[in-house]
């Protein structure tokens, strides 16, 4: 509960301070019914920044945060009553009814958030890190892995969630983003492609078996689907009208998108070329059309900026690793990301078997929008339905060919959305979670192409069973967790009792962390670690994620053995079946020289959940 | 649930088209599922 009421001034300031910025940017929507929704996501990127500017100085605790709150309150609490007031609510029977779908499944949802993460990036970097630097009250040097490095928009929400609370209201921050990537979507929807219309995208939006997955982890995509949704709005806004402060917000949002993750990037990239294409279409005059594509650029540029200037400030590389070729990086090279683009070809062939195919080349990837919407589960481990997008994109995207009025608009967001999806696809991975900004568009696209094609009443009936397809696939995503995620919740079994029965990791590092002591170290030789659960300092010597220790060069147990006594580590966690692996000679020398190190440790002073602890022996120490 | 492009018009071997595809899609998506059987 008191996570709950926390979330409200969160918000509230958040919003407060997103108003004012756009207010003194000259930047809010014509529609004063849009202004609540367009301060709220921007300032929500505020508050990230305030966060990472916190940690950046060190002087992370609620205080910083508090602070801003009151001011942003003060200062903008008239414009937020009045932003407010001016929300235009469902006027239909059948709009409330989709609003009332959308809630039984954010109630279904509510209880995951009560109850301990399990699963998926969140215990490997989305919180662990976000978690880490509110414990230090500041940035934490992580240089024996790129995750800390890949910290965005919404993770520095998370960091201010875990320095002002905890963990409950960091995954609120996260449910919170994927409300507002439906309300945004429902937005861009009602503003350019109809009013009744605009529900209808959201509740599909949401409904989406991949929305609950996003739901009920915590991750960073679903922001990029906000900010992405909104930019688009404000460029064809003024594409329409030509206003200036349309164009300016079409900058900042495009610029929170390109914060809130790398590959985010896309979004100011596809619609500076949109707004470069209007003006030519227009023929603006030369000063004009400089003019506008310097606003437009400088003011992405700069609400994009604070999180790649971390990186550039830490590593020298703003993509860090992954701009390794261009601009180099501290703990990391050339062949330490030639490793991990196998490891990622490993992971897509190994997966694509699942639907009898291997992964993409060259124009093969043109039946990834198939494969996306048949074969789901064909890219991530997990069920099909957990990256589920229902087929209604794939459905009733042709069908723009029937729109009229809309035409324009509709084929525009489209084409945003494919490209999006496409450069993806064929210069990144095709994977459903990362091209979700490019299907939400495409989805809003579809909308309005759908209700063309199929007239009122079937169009209705095509929503209903859509939604309701949808619904019975989110139920069978309830097992295992959910019954025990609402007894947590509920307060009716333990927390401890609810990890102890669904994660071997804390199975394990809820022992050892009372085996190392809280002046010693652990260094965890894991391929794919996820340290949420350690309490104890650490340091984590993936041959995958990191440079600090280069299995390149380190390959003797003594050398090995001289580099985890040089990080001051008192213990060693190995995951024990991690051992074995040997799926491409680096992977198998590497293993190898692990065994080799670990047996000489003497026998585990714990093994639980698939891991082992070892002491490092005191006696050999040739320190330095 | 008005869109406003919603009066019936255009070419209508392309309605056909367009509607056969779109159940196509749907008939393919959930057959999929009940042959997994997940």
């Amino acid at each position: 509960v008191i996570d709950l009421l926390l979330l409200v001034p969160v918000l509230a300031a958040s919003a407060a301070a997103g108003l004012l910025l756009l207010r003194l940017a000259g930047a809010l929507p014509r529609p004063p019914h849009e202004h609540l929704l367009a301060g709220v996501v921007t300032g929500l990127g505020l508050t990230s920044m305030l966060s990472l500017g916190s940690a950046a100085a060190g002087i992370l605790s609620p205080w910083p945060f508090a602070t801003a709150a009151v001011a942003a309150l003060v200062a903008g609490g008239p414009a937020l009553v009045a932003a407010g007031r001016a929300v235009r609510w469902p006027r239909t029977g059948a709009a409330w009814a989709l609003v009332a779908v959308c809630a039984v499944v954010f109630l279904a949802e509510a209880p995951t958030w009560f109850a301990p993460p399990v699963g998926g990036d969140q215990t490997k970097y989305h919180l662990a890190y976000p978690r880490l630097y509110a414990q230090a009250g500041g940035l934490v040097a992580t240089p024996w892995t790129f995750w800390g490095q890949q910290q965005w928009l919404q993770n520095f929400l998370y960091t201010m969630a875990y320095a002002v609370r905890g963990e409950n209201l960091a995954r609120l921050m996260n449910a919170v983003s994927g409300v507002l990537a439906a309300v945004a979507l429902a937005t861009l929807v009602r503003r350019h492609f109809g009013r009744s219309l605009g529900v209808v995208a959201g509740a599909l939006y949401f409904t989406l078996p991949i929305s609950w997955s996003q739901m009920v982890r915590s991750g960073a995509d679903t922001s990029v689907v906000i900010y992405a949704a909104l930019a688009v709005s404000a460029w064809l806004d003024w594409a329409k009208g030509q206003r200036d402060a349309d164009l300016r917000r079409a900058g900042i949002l495009c610029g929170l998108a390109g914060g809130a993750k790398v590959m985010g990037l896309l979004v100011p990239a596809l619609v500076g070329i949109g707004i470069l294409v209007v003006m030519l279409r227009r023929r603006i005059a030369p000063v004009r059309f400089v003019t506008r594509a310097v606003v437009f650029g400088a003011l992405a540029i700069v609400m994009l900026s604070p999180w790649y200037v971390r990186n550039v400030v830490e590593t020298g590389d703003p993509l860090y690793p992954f701009g390794v070729k261009v601009f180099g990086g501290t703990h990391w090279s050339v062949e330490a990301g030639d490793y991990l683009d196998l490891y990622y070809s490993q992971y897509r062939a190994k997966e694509a078997a699942q639907r009898e195919g291997e992964p993409y080349a060259g124009w093969e990837v043109v039946k990834f929008p198939w494969d996306l919407t048949m074969h789901p589960e064909s890219f991530e481990d997990g069920k099909r339905q957990g990256q589920d997008v229902s087929p209604f994109v794939f459905a009733f995207l042709p069908s723009l060919l029937l729109l009229r009025r809309r035409r324009w608009a509709a084929v525009s967001v489209a084409a945003i959305g494919i490209a999006y999806g496409a450069i993806i696809a064929v210069g990144a991975w095709a994977h459903p979670r990362y091209v979700l900004p490019g299907v939400a568009l495409a989805l809003a696209a579809a909308t309005p192409a759908a209700r063309a094609l199929c007239g009122r009443r079937v169009f209705a009936a095509v929503v209903a069973l859509t939604i309701a397809g949808n619904l019975v696939l989110i139920t069978r995503m309830f097992r295992p967790m959910w019954p025990d995620q609402v007894r947590v919740a509920l307060g009716r079994m333990a927390p401890d009792a609810f990890l102890g029965k669904f994660a071997d990791r804390w199975v394990f590092w809820h022992q050892a962390n009372d085996q190392v002591p809280a002046t010693g170290r652990v260094v965890v030789l894991e391929k794919i670690p996820h340290p949420y659960y350690i309490d104890r300092p650490f340091a984590l010597l993936s041959y995958l994620e990191q440079g600090l220790v280069d299995y390149r060069q380190v390959q003797t147990v003594p050398a090995l053995d001289a580099a985890i006594r040089g990080l001051d580590a008192t213990h060693v966690a190995v995951e024990e079946d991690g051992l074995q692996a040997a799926a491409d000679p680096f992977e198998a020398q590497t293993t190898a020289l692990w065994r080799a190190y670990v047996a000489q440790l003497g026998p585990p002073v714990l093994r639980a959940g698939g891991y082992a602890l070892y002491t490092v022996p005191r006696t050999e120490a040739p320190r330095g | 649930m008005g869109g406003g492009d919603g009066r019936r018009g255009g070419n209508p071997i392309l309605r056909v088209a367009l509607a056969l595809w779109a159940a196509a899609t749907y008939a393919i998506y959930w057959l999929g599922y009940l042959r997994i059987g997940s």
